[in-house]
């Protein structure tokens, strides 16, 4: 990626593209879906048979007719004339009968035909143009240069418009309605005894361009003459026609030369879940209203969704990842206004089951992850979005960091690092795990209870990932550079990322040790999303699931296709009713119990009320169901991190006691909506203990005080009792008040 | 920048500073965010000078504040 630096535009606005338009349009090339469908790249015309399809599936024959006519006004002459190329492409024939393009062309025609026609044209041209020829090249010619507002006169040896059309066979009355189109153009048929070279020179000196049939072959190496391609269907005459035309047209506009007609094979991938093969409903000789658009409904309406339909973010935001990332370049580069893609940026778990489904690799979290530290780097950020997934980490690595060597060992040959949800939601588990592998694993195995950067990672905050980084390898340079087990995927992945030390999961080393089988059970697995890629573990836990008893039964998108739980990208505090949506729809794709290999993931599930384990859970045979609170999970690391330091390595720990708080019915629940810690609440209390600053509200007869807390001002609604404070409820605002 | 009412303030007289003793009275009052400050009427003790935000307010019309000005 190009780097591009940030400057200050004006005075105050710091700058900063993500990437530049090339960038931006190579990643928008990678993305298949404005492309046509296989129907359209195959007709020489480009008519959006898809769309056609469409209407005559509903009824709506006059606008199928005028999707057709939008590329040429013959629709009677085409669709009696057709090769029907589309038909041949058409993605249903590699699995059964294509659908009858072909004949709901001629159902357009017969019960569509009739309606208006669009007669758009642009403003008067003055420059003169001239066809010469019989045929319908030259009728289309007339066509294409008049709409285009020019005057055309038509060299012909033809007595009326309708003779080209007559000739090919058509009844009067569809020529008529053919020509309907026709109607009000500048066109002047001038009447040719025969068509020679020396007219042709004549014409080419009075007219400003022109344009010469194919047939019968006149020649002219004037640069204001343009011949026709000979074409055997009538299709690819009209498309004949309307390529020699655009080229006059530029000529008379000096545009210069329009590129060669493109490729006509499709890019478009075709998603064809559930889509099975079936035969035409359409008998082409005996074409009824009812039966064509029995056969358009055939149509499966080609089109790629395979980023989205495994993506609740996606789906929710109406949104397809190629449309997405040019809404989120422009939102990074406006100086001033509403920046309104903040959220879509922020809502995105960055995951990468959209790469890993999508056929050519298309990175939408990458563009996510570069708008991210754009935003940081130009302080748009907005303040509120993972500041509390920030201070979690703070305090991962702050109060409730432990590093410990195994006791009795001056070096250790592992590290077990189980990583900041593991200690939050299961401290249980954590505990038992490092018992066990202090006991089995030979060499010693050291103990780091932290965060592992992940989180700041997400925020886009490098400062931070590299103080995250630090305070992991002081401690792991001082236990003598060991082995990291870990019991986290993404742990594991940003280590592997940012840092030199040698990674494994835990589950490759319980397989080698052995774990003991419980009664056969069957659980789908949850593959984590920082094990996308990465086969091996998603195998080893499996193997190990295996080796507990179960019987795996593999959920829809398992493996490399595996759904976010809603925790990713922080979008569980920037967005909390979309990480709920996600948890919904990644819980719900098992029927029984499904089981994950990370904590935030078990976590997530739980709160949808999931039979729900960690497999660490299993082994063990620890933990619950149960979801902790956000107090609650910061205190689980508090004690876990007391009683190891207490019983292993015969420590002890002070830890501050909170003043005495009950709470009210609900209060509870409305703080954990607003994010709001107990520890918060202690904190405002004791600033009223010393200050005595409160507003009584005589209506509810509660005391309601405020303290700041870094950047958040907290309120709380209390009463005093005998046996502490009894809490009625909490908010906060970030907004300072003078 | 023209003064505009965020929210009506208590006619009733039901909240006292707790510590003056005082009915809060109707005061000038100024919210400030990202660089951006709005005068604002509130409840404010005559006495201390003690500021009151309201619960409705704050996860009201001060939330919906803060996150537009956070897009700006």
């Amino acid at each position: 990626m190009e780097k591009k630096e940030s400057f200050l535009v004006g005075k105050h606005y710091l700058m900063k593209q993500a990437f530049g338009q090339d960038e931006l349009h190579e990643r928008e090339a990678m993305c298949t879906r404005t492309d046509p469908p296989p129907c359209t790249a195959a007709c020489p015309l480009g008519i959006d048979m898809r769309s056609v399809c469409d209407y005559v599936a509903r009824g709506n024959y006059s606008k199928a007719a005028g999707i057709i006519r939008m590329s040429t006004p013959f629709l009677y002459t085409l669709s009696r004339n057709c090769g029907g190329e589309c038909e041949n492409r058409c993605t249903l024939a590699r699995l059964g009968d294509s659908v009858r393009l072909r004949a709901l062309e001629r159902a357009c025609a017969m019960y569509g035909g009739s309606g208006a026609v669009s007669r758009f044209m642009l403003p008067r041209k003055q420059k003169k143009t001239a066809v010469i020829g019989d045929g319908l090249f030259a009728l289309a010619c007339c066509w294409e240069l008049g709409k285009k507002g020019y005057e055309v006169s038509w060299h012909t040896a033809c007595e009326s418009l309708m003779e080209p059309l007559l000739r090919l066979g058509i009844p009067e009355e569809e020529a008529k309605a053919d020509l309907a189109a026709l109607q009000n153009l500048r066109i002047l048929r001038k009447e040719e005894s025969s068509l020679s070279i020396e007219m042709l020179e004549k014409v080419s000196e009075e007219a400003d361009a022109v344009c010469i049939s194919p047939y019968p072959g006149l020649v002219c190496r004037k640069e204001n003459c343009f011949s026709g391609r000979k074409e055997k269907g009538v299709a690819e005459l009209l498309a004949s026609a309307k390529r020699t035309a655009l080229l006059a047209d530029c000529f008379l506009q000096g545009a210069g030369t329009p590129p060669e007609e493109e490729n006509r094979e499709s890019r478009l991938f075709v998603t064809m879940d559930g889509v099975e093969g079936s035969e035409s409903l359409l008998d082409p000789a005996y074409v009824t209203k009812e039966g064509a658009a029995a056969e358009a409904a055939r149509c499966i309406q080609c089109q790629c969704l395979e980023c989205i339909k495994g993506c609740v973010y996606l789906q929710h935001y109406k949104r397809n990842p190629r449309a997405a990332i040019r809404e989120i370049y422009n939102n990074l580069s406006i100086v001033m206004g509403n920046h309104m893609a903040n959220g879509l940026i922020n809502a995105c778990d960055e995951c990468g089951q959209c790469k890993a489904a999508c056929p050519n690799g298309f990175d939408y979290p990458d563009v996510c992850r570069i708008a991210r530290h754009t935003m940081v780097e130009t302080k748009k950020m907005p303040p509120s979005a993972h500041e509390f997934a920030l201070l979690d980490q703070q305090f991962s690595n702050g109060e409730a960091f432990l590093a410990r060597k195994q006791p009795g060992f001056e070096k250790c040959r592992y590290v077990f690092f189980p990583g900041c949800q593991a200690s939050a939601v299961s401290p249980d588990t954590v505990e038992a795990a490092y018992r066990d592998l202090s006991t089995r694993l030979e060499g010693g195995v050291g103990l780091i209870l932290g965060c592992c950067g992940a989180i700041s990672e997400w925020a886009a905050r490098e400062d931070l990932l590299a103080d995250a980084e630090e305070r992991f390898r002081s401690a792991w340079e001082e236990m003598g550079r060991p082995a990291v087990i870990c019991a986290c995927p993404t742990c594991r992945k940003i280590f592997d990322r940012y840092f030199e030390a040698e990674t494994v999961g835990i589950w490759e080393i319980l397989l080698n040790l052995g774990v003991v089988p419980s009664e056969g059970r069957t659980a789908a697995v949850h593959d984590a999303c920082g094990a996308r890629g990465d086969k091996k573990t998603q195998e080893e836990v499996r193997s190990l699931m295996r080796a507990l008893g179960y019987q795996v039964a593999e959920a829809p998108f398992s493996g490399d296709l595996s759904p976010c739980c809603g925790f990713g990208g922080l979008v569980r505090y920037a967005n909390p009713q979309m990480a709920r949506e996600k948890a919904d729809f990644a819980a719900g794709r098992a029927d029984g119990m499904i089981v994950t290999y990370c904590m935030a993931c078990k976590d997530q599930f739980a709160r949808t009320g999931a039979g729900t384990r960690h497999i660490l859970e299993l082994v063990y045979g620890t933990g619950d169901g149960t979801v902790p609170d956000l107090s609650r999970r910061r205190k689980n690391r508090l004690e876990l991190k007391q009683k190891l330091l207490r019983e292993i390595w015969k420590e002890d720990m002070y830890m501050e006691t909170m003043l005495p708080v009950h709470y009210a019915q609900g209060a509870m629940e409305e703080m954990e909506d607003r994010m709001i810690l107990k520890s918060d609440v202690d904190a405002v209390l004791r600033a009223y203990e010393e200050s005595g600053a409160a507003v009584f509200d005589q209506e509810h007869d509660w005391l309601v005080t405020s303290h700041r807390l870094g950047n958040v001002t907290f309120w709380v609604k209390f009463r005093k009792e005998e046996t502490g404070y009894l809490i009625f409820g909490a908010y906060s605002h970030r907004m300072t008040v003078e | 920048m023209a003064e505009k009412n965020y929210y009506s303030v208590d006619p009733m007289g039901k909240l006292m500073c707790a510590q003056c003793k005082k009915t809060l009275v109707k005061g000038k009052a100024m919210f400030s965010y990202m660089g951006n400050a709005f005068p604002v009427e509130l409840p404010v003790c005559p006495e201390c000078g003690f500021v009151y935000v309201p619960e409705d307010l704050a996860m009201g019309k001060v939330l919906t504040v803060e996150r537009s000005l956070e897009d700006k």
